[in-house]
């Protein structure tokens, strides 16, 4: 049966968030690329000819967050995946009727939830940088 | 003569609380022979009761839109040969969705109106009495505009369209569409007003590209590709008005 009597003005808020949720997923493709190939394909050779153990080892990772551009690409990667995963999250619950007129509360629970996952990536990451 | 059986989903006023399915054993006459022609055959021979619009029967009007074994079409564009193939000599019929149902397949269009009247689906001249300047045939304006024009506003995209059964206020496909063919336009003055109806959070933000309204247009309108353009055109409007900031106008 159509929702005929379903909330009016729903919808992800205008040109703003669907803008940057397009620029955050092309810059994503870019970062996620980045992380990839260093994390899992860079170092594969030389575990195929069995230089090394593993790929992902604990003093590869340090040795990279000792440089400042892999710091500024985790924690942009950090920052943007969250945005875009958050945002999306957010655009799919405000089209749901119910949710729709609690459109604040909603933003600033994701808000939120956003800050307190940054804070615990970001102790992750800090955690390999200082250590 | 070999017989289909065609079930139309019916209600009285619209309810699905009420709503039952009619079966219908009906005759394949021919090779030809649409949708719409067993509707009538139904009607004619079997149910005098059975409400349903029509009028051109050529696919001009848009009168006759339905929902066909859950796909959007015209009745009267729709085969019986085609669609028993895939579907076991069984059709169904359904009315539109996202509309009120006033009767068995007549649906009540009003809110798909009112939606279009809000990007003000006329053209609007700068002056009245002055004859419009001609678009070249050849001109890219003319061949963007083009495809644009040939909508019929039988709603069968803003059926197909699932924002428009989440939002009663979003404008729907044939209004992008219908907008974004004005807007194209340099003729028309009304431009500003009209990207400023699609901006709104009713409007081209909520379109999540599924493709269903080009998907079951039976004109072949790209309407995503209308939708996506005004999207472009809003894009380098805001670009603009940044540069703009602290300029004297």
């Amino acid at each position: 049966m159509p929702n005929l009597n379903s909330t009016q003005g729903l919808g992800n808020g205008g040109f703003w968030p669907w803008f940057l949720q397009r620029v955050s997923g092309f810059a994503l493709i870019f970062l996620v690329g980045v992380h990839m190939w260093m994390g899992h394909f860079s170092g594969l050779q030389e575990v195929l000819d069995g230089r090394r153990e593993e790929l992902v080892l604990y003093e590869v990772v340090k040795l990279r967050l000792a440089q400042t551009a892999f710091i500024v690409v985790d924690f942009a990667l950090l920052a943007l995946v969250l945005y875009h995963a958050l945002g999306g999250l957010r655009s799919v619950i405000l089209e749901w009727g119910p949710a729709a007129s609690q459109s604040r509360s909603v933003t600033l629970g994701l808000i939120l939830l956003g800050i307190v996952t940054f804070a615990y990536g970001s102790w992750v990451l800090l955690h390999f940088i200082l250590a | 003569m070999d017989h289909f059986t065609l079930k139309v989903k019916r209600s009285t006023r619209g309810q699905d609380s009420d709503s039952t399915q009619a079966v219908y054993s009906v005759p394949m006459v021919a090779e030809s022979m649409s949708v719409l022609d067993a509707m009538l055959w139904a009607r004619g021979n079997l149910d005098s009761t059975l409400a349903f619009r029509c009028a051109c029967r050529v696919g001009m009007c848009g009168t006759c839109g339905v929902r066909i074994n859950g796909r959007e079409g015209l009745a009267c564009r729709t085969l019986v040969s085609t669609e028993i193939k895939y579907s076991g000599l069984v059709i169904n019929v359904e009315p539109l969705r996202h509309l009120p149902v006033v009767r068995d397949l007549v649906t009540d269009p009003g809110n798909f109106y009112r939606r279009l009247t809000d990007v003000i689906p006329s053209f609007q001249p700068a002056d009245l009495d002055a004859a419009p300047v001609a678009i070249k045939p050849d001109s890219s304006e003319r061949l963007t505009i083009n495809p644009h024009r040939e909508c019929i506003y039988c709603g069968l995209c803003y059926s197909a369209c699932s924002m428009a059964g989440e939002d009663r206020e979003f404008l729907g496909p044939a209004a992008f569409n219908r907008a974004f063919a004005l807007v194209s336009d340099s003729r028309d003055e009304a431009g500003t007003e009209r990207m400023k109806a699609v901006d709104g959070r009713s409007g081209i933000w909520s379109c999540h590209t599924i493709f269903e309204c080009t998907a079951v247009c039976p004109k072949g309108i790209p309407i995503t590709q209308a939708i996506q353009g005004l999207k472009r055109k809003h894009f380098f409007r805001k670009v603009q008005s940044l540069f703009r900031l602290g300029r004297p106008s």
